[in-house]
């Protein structure tokens, strides 16, 4: 049975199959997902709240391991590929941007947070100066490099968040509703980084709840539904119009 | 908006909306994240802010050693004088400086030191008599208690001062330089996290509370409610330390504290090391040989 999933699934960044998530034992969050995403997807996750778009991705990213079911990530069973070395590649391929941006920003100023990423991946200093301004820049919030990231507005601490991961850059970008929070020109900015991280081959899995922006961030639709299942899973003008969420 | 004014007794208490509980817990949270998180201090442009932190963490040790070695008490005044002057040049305000070390402190240290400066034998300058006890201050029992109170003071105002001038990631990484166990380091930086999110959600519950709080409350309703929301704040924060943890790991964090660093010790840093170390000789033969 496994042998043959890997066979299978062999170009796929992430395989699930009949996966379920529980928290704490008790509270029932994802139920018979089955998803397979492949390499260089811009996929989106649309769904209710509290449909388990936010457990989804902290399950792809190994923050969280399945109750239930089989997972694999770049070919690799979920449970070693979070282990010991094999962790160190895992967390520079795959990067998430969580929800709540106060759980992601932890250091005392914005730009030690930022190199935090590049600092655990061993880099030299100057390779680190140089991806934190890169990404300070992509998130235009150089001027706030110095200050503390709970003093920061909303939609700044939010830029700083994906700054944070942007600095790692990792071939897989999970997003968590990254456009929540912003006023609508840096929105756009956003969304144009967002589709140009796609265009240049990069697998990014994005949830929001706003429909204006999936046209031109998804190639791929999913719908979570009311049974923490995949309940849609299309192209964007289909399931835009089937889902009614 | 006003809802209460039509009804007496609610108005009647309106002027006392938030009791004096909830004021000083709202407060002090503030206020420590306002001081110790925003680092402000530690990022003006001031004499001791331009050193290397693994300077002034020498500086430091080897100033302290010479004050908790001194008995004198021609030394120890001068060298917080010397502080004060170090404290002005670096910008941070005076008044916040000499009252956070000597409000608190040397309270606590008083209450260490007061036992052995009553008791005691031979000649007292006063005697007090309790039943067939006695007790009363020597001028030597005095002396020694008035030179710990000083230590104390001086010690606690050294901290005070590394740590407003120094941003703590600076410090954890000097604590490196100084080969500090890796462990320990990384438990000092996770507590520092739990702190800043403990007062973090418990300023946040104080303002949803403020927001949604119409008319009065009892000083019972809100002694109530502190107490039950403490052990929810304890949870909270917890949980959130874990989410914390979880989102260091997922960026690739292992438990190696590592810290990008743009310091490089340059002249200014040494020649302010010597002057420390001189400074230290030199409290250290005032104690010996003037005093
Ligand atoms: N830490 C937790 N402990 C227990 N249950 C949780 C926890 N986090 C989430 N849940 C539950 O899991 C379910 C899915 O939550 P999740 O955060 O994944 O939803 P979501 O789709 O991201 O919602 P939203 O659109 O509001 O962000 C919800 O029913 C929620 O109550
Ligand atoms: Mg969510």
């Amino acid at each position: 049975m496994s042998s043959e999933a890997i066979t299978s699934t062999d170009n796929a960044v992430f395989a699930l199959q009949n996966v379920r998530y529980l928290y704490n034992d008790r509270q029932l969050a994802l139920d018979g997902i089955d998803l397979t995403i492949q390499r260089g997807e811009q996929v989106v996750l649309l769904g209710a709240n509290g449909s388990g778009k936010s457990t989804l991705l902290k399950l792809l990213d190994g923050i969280y391991t399945p109750s239930a079911g089989t997972m694999h990530v770049l070919g690799q069973d979920i449970k070693t590929a979070t282990t010991g070395e094999e962790a160190f590649r895992f967390h520079q391929e795959i990067g998430l941007v969580f929800q709540d941006p106060d759980i992601q920003l932890f250091s005392a100023t914005v730009f030690d947070d930022v190199a935090f990423g590049p600092l655990q991946m061993g880099l030299s200093q100057r390779e680190v100066k140089e991806r934190c301004d890169e990404a300070l820049e992509l998130m235009e919030i150089t001027h706030l490099a110095r200050r503390a990231p709970f003093e920061l507005s909303g939609g700044e601490k939010k830029r700083a968040a994906i700054a944070s991961v942007l600095s790692l850059k990792p071939e897989v970008i999970l997003l968590d509703e990254p456009t929540a929070a912003l006023d609508p020109r840096t929105k756009w900015v956003l969304v144009n980084l967002i589709r140009k991280l796609g265009e240049a081959g990069k697998t990014v899995i994005t949830t929001t709840h706003e429909l204006e922006i999936v046209p031109v961030i998804a190639r791929r639709i999913l719908v979570m539904g009311e049974n923490r299942s995949i309940l849609a899973d299309g192209t964007p003008n289909r399931s835009c119009t089937t889902a009614n969420y | 908006m006003n809802t209460t004014s039509s009804q007496g007794s609610v108005k009647k208490t309106y002027r006392r909306q938030f009791g004096w509980i909830e004021k000083t817990i709202a407060g002090i949270a503030a206020a420590i994240e306002q001081a110790v998180f925003t680092e402000e201090h530690s990022r003006q442009p001031g004499l001791l802010q331009a050193l290397d932190p693994r300077a002034k963490l020498a500086m430091f040790l080897v100033v302290v050693l010479a004050a908790s070695l001194s008995n004198s008490l021609v030394a120890l005044p001068c060298l917080y004088l010397v502080l004060l002057l170090l404290a002005r040049l670096s910008k941070v305000p005076f008044d916040f400086f000499i009252r956070r070390v000597w409000i608190g402190i040397p309270f606590f240290a008083g209450i260490v030191i007061l036992p052995s400066v009553f008791v005691t034998s031979g000649p007292r300058l006063f005697d007090i008599a309790l039943g067939a006890l006695h007790f009363g201050p020597s001028s030597a029992s005095l002396l020694s208690g008035t030179i710990f109170i000083a230590r104390v003071g001086v010690s606690v105002s050294l901290a005070v001062l590394l740590i407003l001038t120094t941003p703590w990631s600076d410090i954890l990484k000097s604590l490196r330089a100084f080969h500090v166990p890796q462990i320990f380091v990384l438990l000092l930086s996770m507590t520092y996290r739990y702190i800043f999110l403990f007062l973090h959600s418990a300023n946040g519950m104080f303002e949803a509370r403020k927001s949604r709080t119409v008319g009065r409350s009892s000083g019972q309703e809100q002694r109530g409610w502190v107490s039950g929301s403490m052990s929810h704040l304890m949870n909270r924060s917890f949980k959130m330390s874990n989410d914390v943890y979880a989102a260091m790991a997922a960026r690739g964090f292992q438990g190696e504290v590592r810290s990008y660093n743009a310091y490089r010790m340059t002249a200014q840093d040494w020649l302010a090391l010597v002057l420390a170390c001189l400074l230290a000789v030199l409290i250290f033969c005032i104690g010996r040989y003037v005093l």
